[in-house]
C-alpha cells in the first residue's frame, strides 16, 4: 500500500517536474523571488541618460574608494555584492541619488542609516522603487509591519558582499526580534 | 485526480485511517450477524436442529472471528501495540469513556457468545472433544457448565441479543462521542450504524452459508433474512436522509462539514457511488425488478449480499473520512 | 488546516464569539471550584508580534522532538494594504479545558486533569495510543511524541518550569508580555486582573469545553460583519 503510494506520488512527480527540465534546466532559488524584473536597466533610457549615471558614479568613486580619513569614512566598494554592478559604474546612484552639492551639503544625497538627514520614508521609497510590495511580503511578512517603522538599513547591509540578514538562521532571527522590540519597550516606543 | 486522491487520503484534521473503519465494519458484521442467527433460530421450526442450519453455522463462524479481527486491528492500530492490555486493566479508569465501555462489551459479548455457540454445537463438539481430548471431558468439569448454560439458555440469548445491538450502536458512538467533528457529532450515527451494521451482518452470514454451507433459497431462515434485508435498507436509507437534513438545520458548521462531505470531490463520490448506489439504491431496485425465480437463484443472493458489503464499507470509510474533513 | 485557519479569521470577526468584558472571567471564577489552583493563561493578540520566541522556548524547555509542537503561534493573511498592513496571530496549544474532551474519551485514564492545578497533562506510561484524545481534541493541538508514541501536547510546564516555581516557558520568553500565565482561583493574581480589565474572547466556547486560555482579541483595522 504504501510502496504503491509512494510510487504513484514519485512518477506524478515525475510528470510534473518534465516541463521545468525541458525549460532549460533553470533553478529557480529564493532569492530570486526578490530581483526586480526590470532590473538596472530601468535606470536610463538613452544615452545621454547613461553618460551622465557614469560621470555621477565616476565622481562618487574617485573619493569613496579610498577611506575619507577625515570623517571616519572607511572605503567602500560594492563589486560583486547583489546591488553593485560594473556595468553602472558600481550603481551608486541608483540608491543614493545625485551628488548634488555633497559633500559640503550632506542632504544631498541619500543616505541609509537610523541617523541619517534623509528622512525615513524616503530612505525606505528609494528601495521601494525596484522591490514591489508584492515580492517583500513574500520574501517576508516582517517587511509589511515594519516598512513605515524602521529604515531598511537597520536589517539589510548592501555593500557587503552578502546581505546578513538574507537566510539569517531561525535562532538568530527570534533573538533579533526579541532584543529590538525589548528594547522598544524599555524606551516606551522611542527607538 | 492522483493530486486529489492524496488529499482524500491525507489531510491535517485526519487522526483516524482506514484500519478504524475496517474494525467498524468488522464489529457490525459480527452484531449483525448475532442478531441473524438468534432471529433464525427463534423462528426455526422446531424439529430442526439450529446447529444444522447453514446460516446458523456461518454466523457462528463469523461472530467471534470478526470480533477478534476487529481486536486485531484495532491493536496494531495503536502507537504501543504491546501495551494495548493497559486497555484491559485500566478499563475502568475512566467510567464515561466509550471506548473503556467497548472494551468491557467485547469482552462480556465474546464470553456470551462463545457460551452460546457452545451450546448450539453442543453434540458436534462433544465429539470433538471426544476424539481429540477425551481427557479434557472429566477434568474441567465442561459437562457441568454446559448443562449450566443449557438451563439458562432463553435468559443467554436475551442478553446476547441486548448485547449484539449495544455492539452495533457502540461503533456509531465511538465516532458520534467526538465533538470535534461537526459530521461525527450526530446522534442519528449509532443507528445508522446498528442498522448498516444489521444489513452487512446479514450479508455476509449470507454470503457464508451460500459458499461454504451450501445454502440456498430454499434453506430455513433464508426468506427471513430477505424480509428483514428490506426494511433495514429503507431505515438506512432514511437515517441517511435525516442526517443530511438534519445537518442542514444544523449550526454554521454542521452546514459546511455536511456540504464539504457530500456535494463534490472524492468523498461526495463514495458517498453517491458507493453508499447511495451501491450500497442502497441497486439492492433496492434489484429486488423490484427482478422476479422470484432470478431472486431465488444463488447469483442473485451472492451479488446481492456482495453488494451490501461493499456499500457498508464504503459507509463507513465515508463517514470516517468525510467526518473528520471539517473539524468543528 | 488551511480552510480551519480561514474559519478561524472569519470567526475572529464575528461578534458571537466574544465574551463581554471581565464578565465571563469573573463569572467563570466564581462557578467552578477545584481543590486548590487552577491555571490558565491569557495570550493578549494585541501585544503579540508574531516572533515564535514562545514557540522555540517552549521545545528547548520541555524536550519536544522536531516534527511536532506544543505551541504554534499562527499567523493570519495580511489585514489591509501596504504599507500599512498588519497581522494577526493566533495561539494554538491545548486550552485546558475544564470539561476536556480528551480527558472524557480516554479509555485508559492516562489523560487527566490534575486536581491540585486544573492543569491537563498526560501519563505518558499509562498511554497506548489509541488517538482518541487527539481525534476529540476540537483545538487540534494534540500529537503523538515520536520517541515516547505516547499522546502529548503543552502541560503548562506542569514538570519542568512549573515544577521549580518558574513561570511557562512560554511566557518568560515573551519580549512583549503578550502571555500571561496564573491562578484563576485567587482574585489577586495578575491574570485575573487582566481579565477584568481586557475584553477577552475564548475559542470554539460554544463547544462546552469551557477552555482555560483567554485570548485578548486584536481587532484594529476591519471587522467582518
Ligand atoms: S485543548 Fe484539547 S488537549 Fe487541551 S484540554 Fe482541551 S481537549 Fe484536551
Ligand atoms: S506552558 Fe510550557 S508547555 Fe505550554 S506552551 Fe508554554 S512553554 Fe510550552
Ligand atoms: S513570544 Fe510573545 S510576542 Fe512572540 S509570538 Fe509568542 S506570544 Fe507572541
Amino acid at each position: 500500500m504504501r510502496l504503491l503510494q509512494r510510487s504513484l506520488i514519485f512518477m506524478s512527480l515525475c510528470i510534473l517536474c518534465l516541463p521545468g527540465l525541458a525549460a532549460g534546466n533553470k533553478v529557480v532559488s529564493e532569492r530570486n523571488i526578490l530581483v526586480p524584473a526590470a532590473d538596472f536597466e530601468i535606470q536610463v533610457e538613452n544615452k545621454a541618460e547613461m553618460e551622465k549615471l557614469i560621470k555621477e558614479n565616476r565622481r562618487c568613486i574617485r573619493c569613496h574608494q579610498v577611506e575619507r580619513k577625515l570623517k571616519k569614512i572607511p572605503a567602500v566598494t560594492v563589486q560583486g555584492a547583489a546591488h553593485g554592478s560594473e556595468k553602472f559604474y558600481d550603481n551608486c546612484t541608483a540608491c543614493h541619488g545625485d551628488k548634488g552639492k555633497h559633500p559640503k551639503q550632506d542632504v544631498s544625497v541619500i543616505s541609509f542609516a537610523a541617523h541619517s538627514p534623509t528622512p525615513l520614508a524616503q530612505q525606505n521609497g528609494q528601495c521601494l522603487k525596484c522591490h514591489t510590495p508584492v515580492e517583500l511580503r513574500k520574501a517576508e511578512w516582517t517587511h509589511d509591519v515594519h516598512y513605515k517603522k524602521i529604515n531598511c538599513a537597520s536589517c539589510h547591509k548592501l555593500h557587503d558582499a552578502v546581505d546578513p540578514i538574507i537566510n539569517i538562521e531561525r535562532k538568530s532571527r527570534i533573538k533579533l526580534c526579541v532584543d529590538c522590540h525589548h528594547s522598544i519597550n524599555e524606551s516606551q516606543g522611542e527607538l | 485526480m492522483m493530486e486529489s486522491l492524496q488529499q482524500a487520503l491525507h489531510f491535517d484534521s485526519l487522526v483516524w485511517h482506514w484500519p478504524i473503519a475496517i474494525y467498524l465494519f468488522v464489529l457490525g458484521i459480527s452484531s449483525g450477524a448475532m442478531c441473524l442467527a438468534l432471529f433464525i433460530k427463534w423462528k426455526l421450526p422446531s424439529a430442526e436442529k439450529a446447529a444444522k442450519n447453514p446460516l446458523i453455522k456461518a454466523a457462528a463462524i463469523l461472530v467471534p472471528s470478526m470480533v477478534i479481527f476487529g481486536l486485531v486491528i484495532l491493536v496494531f492500530d495503536l502507537t504501543k501495540p504491546l501495551h494495548f492490555w493497559k486497555v484491559i486493566v485500566y478499563q475502568f479508569a475512566n467510567p464515561t469513556s466509550v471506548m473503556g465501555r467497548g472494551v468491557t462489551l467485547f469482552i462480556v459479548y465474546q464470553i456470551t457468545t462463545f457460551a452460546w455457540i457452545a451450546l448450539v454445537f453442543r453434540k458436534e463438539l462433544e465429539t470433538l472433544l471426544a476424539r481429540f481430548m477425551p481427557w479434557a471431558m472429566k477434568i474441567l468439569g465442561i459437562l457441568w457448565l454446559w448443562d449450566l448454560i443449557a438451563k439458562v439458555e432463553r435468559q443467554l440469548e436475551f442478553v446476547i441479543a441486548i448485547l449484539a445491538v449495544l455492539l452495533g450502536v457502540y461503533t456509531g458512538f465511538l465516532l458520534s462521542a467526538l465533538n470535534s467533528y461537526p459530521l461525527l457529532n450526530q446522534p442519528v450515527l449509532p443507528l445508522l450504524f446498528l442498522a448498516s451494521g444489521l444489513s452487512s451482518g446479514i450479508a455476509a452470514t449470507i454470503l457464508l452459508a451460500t459458499t461454504f454451507f451450501s445454502a440456498n433459497a430454499k434453506t430455513s431462515g433464508m426468506t427471513l433474512s430477505h424480509r428483514l434485508e428490506q426494511p433495514i435498507v429503507w431505515s438506512e436509507l432514511a437515517l441517511l436522509i435525516i442526517l443530511i437534513i438534519g445537518m442542514n438545520f444544523g449550526g454554521e458548521m454542521d452546514k459546511v462539514s455536511i456540504d464539504a462531505a457530500i456535494s463534490g470531490g472524492f468523498w461526495a463520490g463514495v458517498f453517491w457511488v458507493g453508499v447511495m448506489g451501491i450500497g442502497i439504491l441497486l439492492p433496492l431496485m434489484m429486488n423490484q425488478i427482478t422476479s422470484i425465480k432470478v431472486k431465488h437463484s444463488n447469483a442473485f443472493i451472492l451479488s446481492s449480499a456482495v453488494l451490501t458489503l461493499v456499500g457498508v464499507m464504503s459507509l463507513r470509510m465515508f463517514i470516517l473520512y468525510a467526518g473528520q474533513m471539517t473539524p468543528a | 488546516m488551511d480552510y480551519s485557519r480561514r474559519k478561524f479569521l472569519a470567526g475572529l470577526g464575528a461578534t458571537t464569539m466574544f465574551a463581554t468584558a471581565g464578565v465571563a472571567g469573573t463569572s467563570v471564577i466564581q462557578t467552578l471550584v477545584i481543590d486548590g489552583k487552577r491555571y490558565g493563561m491569557i495570550h493578549d493578540e494585541t501585544l503579540c508580534i508574531g516572533c515564535e520566541a514562545c514557540v522555540d522556548a517552549c521545545r528547548e524547555t520541555n524536550n519536544v522532538p522536531e516534527g511536532v509542537s506544543r505551541l504554534e503561534i499562527i499567523r493570519s493573511e495580511p489585514r489591509g494594504e501596504f504599507p500599512n498592513a498588519d497581522y494577526q496571530f493566533f495561539r494554538k496549544s491545548c486550552q485546558h479545558c475544564e470539561d476536556a474532551p480528551c480527558v472524557n474519551v480516554c479509555p485508559t485514564g492516562a489523560s487527566f486533569i490534575d486536581k491540585k492545578t486544573g492543569i491537563v497533562d498526560v501519563h505518558a506510561d499509562r498511554c497506548v495510543g489509541c488517538m482518541y484524545c487527539i481525534a476529540a481534541c476540537p483545538y487540534k493541538v494534540r500529537y503523538i511524541d515520536p520517541v515516547t508514541k505516547s499522546a502529548d501536547k503543552c502541560n503548562f510546564c506542569r514538570d519542568t518550569n512549573l515544577a521549580k516555581g518558574q513561570l511557562p516557558a512560554c511566557v518568560q520568553s515573551c519580549p512583549q508580555q503578550a502571555l500571561v500565565f496564573g491562578d484563576l482561583n485567587d482574585p489577586n493574581s495578575e491574570i485575573v486582573k487582566t481579565l477584568q480589565q481586557k475584553t477577552i474572547y475564548r475559542y470554539k466556547k460554544h463547544l462546552g469545553t469551557k477552555p482555560k486560555m483567554f485570548r485578548v482579541p486584536d481587532l484594529k483595522g476591519e471587522i467582518e460583519l
